[in-house]
C-alpha cells in the first residue's frame, strides 16, 4: 500500500520569555536580546502536523480528522494554547523556551498518541513570518 | 539525512533587484523566443524573498539550533548588502555572463553563505529562494 502524508494546520497563542536564570542578565541579553526582556513576550504560533500511513481501502483515509483534532487539541492546544510556555513545557526551566524546545516538547506530546498504523512524520512551527522550524523526530 | 533528534531552522529575508536574461552571443531574435518579456532591454525587477534552512542539533545551553541573531547578520553582509536595490547584471560581481536566473541565484547565495555557516558548525541545509508568489527555485548543495 502507498504510503500518504497528511498535514493539518492549528493555531495557537503563548508567551515566553528567553533567559537563563543560572546566568547574568548581561550574559542573556548578549545571547537572547529582546527575547530575554524581563517580562517576556509572545507569538501567535502556526502548527503543521503531518501524519504518514496508508491510505485505510474501507474510508480512504490514513486518520480521521476529527480523531486527530481531538488528539491534538487534548495533548497541545489545551495545555499550550494562552499560557506561558516558561511554565508550562515538560523540559522545565532549562533551556528557554525557543521554538527548537517547543517542536520537541509538542512531538513528545503527539507522537505515542497517533493511532496505528499512521505514524507521526514531521512537525513544522512557524513562530513568525519570518521564522520556521521544522522536526522530525529524534531517529 | 537528517542526524537523528536534528531540528530545522528557516529564516526568511527579503531584497528588492533587477535583472535581465540575456545572452550576447544570441541573436535579439533567439534571445527574445527564449527568454521572453524577461529579455525585454532594460531590465526588471522583483521583490525577492530568501528562505534560508539550518540544520542541527539543540544546544542544551541556549535551546538553539543557531542564534537567529547570526544567520540575520550572515544574510545581511553576505546576501542583502550585495543584492538590495541593485541591478544584477551590472552590480552583482559574477552576472556579467552568467544569466540571473532564480535558479543560478539560489546556487550563487548558497555558495556565499555555505562557507559561513560551515564556521559557525551548523549545516546549511537549504536555500529557497522566491521570485514572486507564483515562482521559487530551491538548492541543496552538489551531493543532493
Amino acid at each position: 500500500m502507498s504510503t500518504v502524508y497528511l498535514g493539518r494546520l492549528y493555531r495557537f497563542n503563548a508567551g515566553h520569555r528567553l533567559s537563563r536564570p543560572d546566568r547574568d542578565p548581561d550574559w542573556n541579553l548578549e545571547v537572547f536580546g529582546k527575547c530575554s526582556y524581563e517580562g517576556g513576550h509572545g507569538h501567535n504560533y502556526d502548527l503543521e502536523v503531518v501524519i504518514r500511513g496508508a491510505p485505510d481501502p474501507l474510508t480512504g483515509r490514513i486518520i480521521s480528522l476529527e480523531l486527530l483534532d481531538t488528539i491534538v487539541n487534548e495533548k497541545v492546544i489545551e495545555p499550550i494554547d494562552h499560557r506561558n510556555l516558561n511554565e508550562v513545557l515538560e523540559t522545565g526551566s532549562t533551556p528557554p523556551p525557543t521554538t527548537e524546545v517547543l517542536i520537541r516538547d509538542i512531538w513528545n506530546r503527539l507522537a505515542n498518541s497517533i493511532p496505528s498504523p499512521a505514524e507521526l512524520e514531521l512537525l513544522r512551527i512557524l513562530e513568525t513570518e519570518k521564522n520556521l522550524f521544522e522536526y522530525s523526530g529524534p531517529a | 539525512m537528517s542526524a537523528p533528534g536534528s531540528v530545522d531552522v528557516t529564516r526568511k529575508v527579503r531584497f528588492c533587484a533587477a535583472h535581465r536574461y540575456h545572452r550576447q552571443d544570441w541573436t535579439p531574435e533567439k534571445n527574445r523566443e527564449v527568454f521572453g518579456a524577461c529579455n525585454n532591454p532594460h531590465g526588471h525587477g522583483h521583490n525577492y524573498e530568501l528562505e534560508v534552512t539550518i540544520r542541527g542539533s539543540v544546544d542544551p545551553l541556549t535551546g538553539m539550533v543557531i542564534n537567529l541573531r547570526r544567520i540575520d547578520e550572515i544574510l545581511r553582509e553576505k546576501i542583502v548588502s550585495r543584492f538590495d536595490h541593485r541591478h544584477i547584471n551590472e552590480e552583482v560581481e559574477g552576472f556579467r555572463d552568467n544569466i540571473p536566473t532564480t535558479e543560478n541565484l539560489a546556487v550563487y547565495i548558497w555558495n556565499l553563505i555555505e562557507p559561513e555557516f560551515s564556521k559557525e558548525e551548523v549545516e546549511l541545509s537549504r536555500v529557497r529562494l522566491r521570485e514572486d508568489s507564483f515562482l521559487y527555485a530551491e538548492y541543496r548543495g552538489e551531493s543532493s
